[in-house]
């Protein structure tokens, strides 16, 4: 019961989210993300409705739904990525880069064996769920690291949906871990209830940073550029302080 | 047992992490090298790029260590010198993270000189980062009078000495027949 309360509030806040993007004229900015937050708004409403309607289904229905939203999140993180370095010629490409290869990563320590090896079903599921969550998350924190290091503006709104991600990343793998270990039959409950619960307080996070939209750089910041940091000057500027370095170097 | 200890552990430090990535910044921040306000003018500056020349130009070194045989001073030199050769590069790394931050006046959409591809552009970053990290390790290591790129030459020393044998034996050969 108290599981399913907590599911609705997360659909409360998703409705919350969406309307208010709505309301701004958002949408378009971050398309994937919004598409996202529908598809899970939609995917929770048809799954509550299975499970009261049509009980046997629902386990099916929910674990389509599941796998398919993990999956949509790394679709959703390379959206925001693209968002993060897309003021920045120098830099446009990184989160693009950076998201391929650890996803690359991903795919052949984790995907590729699943054709090879033969391992019991259930622990597949378990372990794949897990380790996207983990590839998700290390994503995350690589981005904020990325973001740190160059000392880019992230904004508000951006920041805030990196961290609803991580918080409910974080959950996630604690909670598919504990399940893995004390089974379904002693930990069943917990998990029933902290998988929403997680996610729920993600998108309370949401809400709050996405409330009113700011983007990562502010128009204030791109009159403020001391020069005029066209890709062709930021281009000839990158070969300067390689050549530099080359002669240094070859002294 | 051991591997849920792990995974609650990774998940914690996954939300500390990324909320202490996430923080922001404080707007004073305590310059990376001694030479960050001044390469910040002009990283391309002649003056910045013969302080450059000064600080890897071993003569005054080889100078007090070989002709006025002071090895001890020598030393203190070439310490001092690589502490200075460390900042440099430094200062280089900070004007270059600097030209990275700088966001495009413009947003994408409305900039129409977009002839560069942007994984050019990264492809010129990740190698200077390549290049900087490489000399720091090098200059931190072996100092600053080091050879940032090895040279090959003893490859064609290695050659010379195969012809030589080569030649030796043949002329064994002859004198024997």
């Amino acid at each position: 019961m108290f599981s399913e309360s907590v599911t609705i509030i997360g659909i409360g806040l998703m409705v919350l989210l969406l309307t208010r993007a709505i309301q701004g004229g958002v949408v378009p900015r971050l398309p994937f993300f919004y598409s996202y937050i529908a598809y899970v708004l939609v995917g929770e409403l048809v799954t509550l409705t299975f499970l009261y309607l049509r009980p046997t289904y629902y386990p099916t229905a929910y674990w389509f739904y599941f796998l398919l939203s993990h999956i949509v999140e790394f679709a959703v993180l390379l959206e925001v990525s693209d968002h993060i370095f897309e003021p920045y010629p120098a830099v446009r490409s990184m989160g693009r880069l950076l998201c391929t290869l650890i996803c690359g990563v991903f795919l052949t320590i984790y995907i590729v064996p699943f054709f090879i090896e033969r391992i019991p079903s259930n622990r597949v599921w378990w372990d794949l769920v897990k380790y996207a969550s983990l590839t998700k998350a290390l994503i995350i924190l690589i981005l904020l690291a990325s973001v740190r290091f160059y000392k880019l503006s992230l904004g508000r709104s951006i920041t805030g949906i990196l961290l609803g991600f991580s918080i409910y990343l974080g959950v996630s793998i604690a909670n598919f871990e504990l399940a893995e270990t004390y089974g379904g039959s002693l930990y069943a409950p917990i998990f029933r209830l902290v998988l929403p619960l997680s996610w729920t307080l993600g998108a309370l996070v949401w809400v709050v940073a996405l409330w009113n939209y700011e983007p990562s750089v502010v128009a204030e910041q791109r009159v403020r550029a001391r020069e005029q940091k066209t890709p062709a000057l930021v281009d000839a500027q990158l070969a300067r302080f390689n050549d530099t370095l080359l002669k240094l170097m070859q002294r | 047992m051991t591997e849920l200890v792990l995974y609650v552990i990774l998940a914690i430090a996954i939300l500390v992490l990324a909320s202490w990535l996430a923080r922001e910044r404080s707007l004073q921040q305590e310059p990376e090298s001694a030479f960050e306000e001044d390469s910040a003018k002009c990283p391309f500056d002649p003056r910045c790029l013969e302080l450059a020349n000064r600080i890897f130009d071993p003569a005054d070194y080889r100078w007090l260590r070989e002709e006025l045989c002071f090895p001890q001073a020598a030393s203190v030199l070439a310490r001092h010198r690589k502490e200075l050769a460390v900042e440099w590069l430094r200062g280089l790394r900070s004007s270059f993270k600097e030209l990275v931050s700088l966001p495009e006046p413009a947003p994408a959409e409305e900039n129409p000189g977009r002839e560069v591809s942007s994984w050019q552009l990264l492809w010129l970053t990740l190698r200077f980062h390549f290049l900087l990290g490489y000399a720091l390790a090098v200059v931190r290591l072996f100092g600053p009078y080091h050879q940032l790129v090895p040279r090959f030459g003893w490859l064609r020393g290695l050659g010379n000495l195969g012809y030589a044998r080569t030649h030796h034996d043949a002329l064994r050969a002859g004198r024997i027949s």
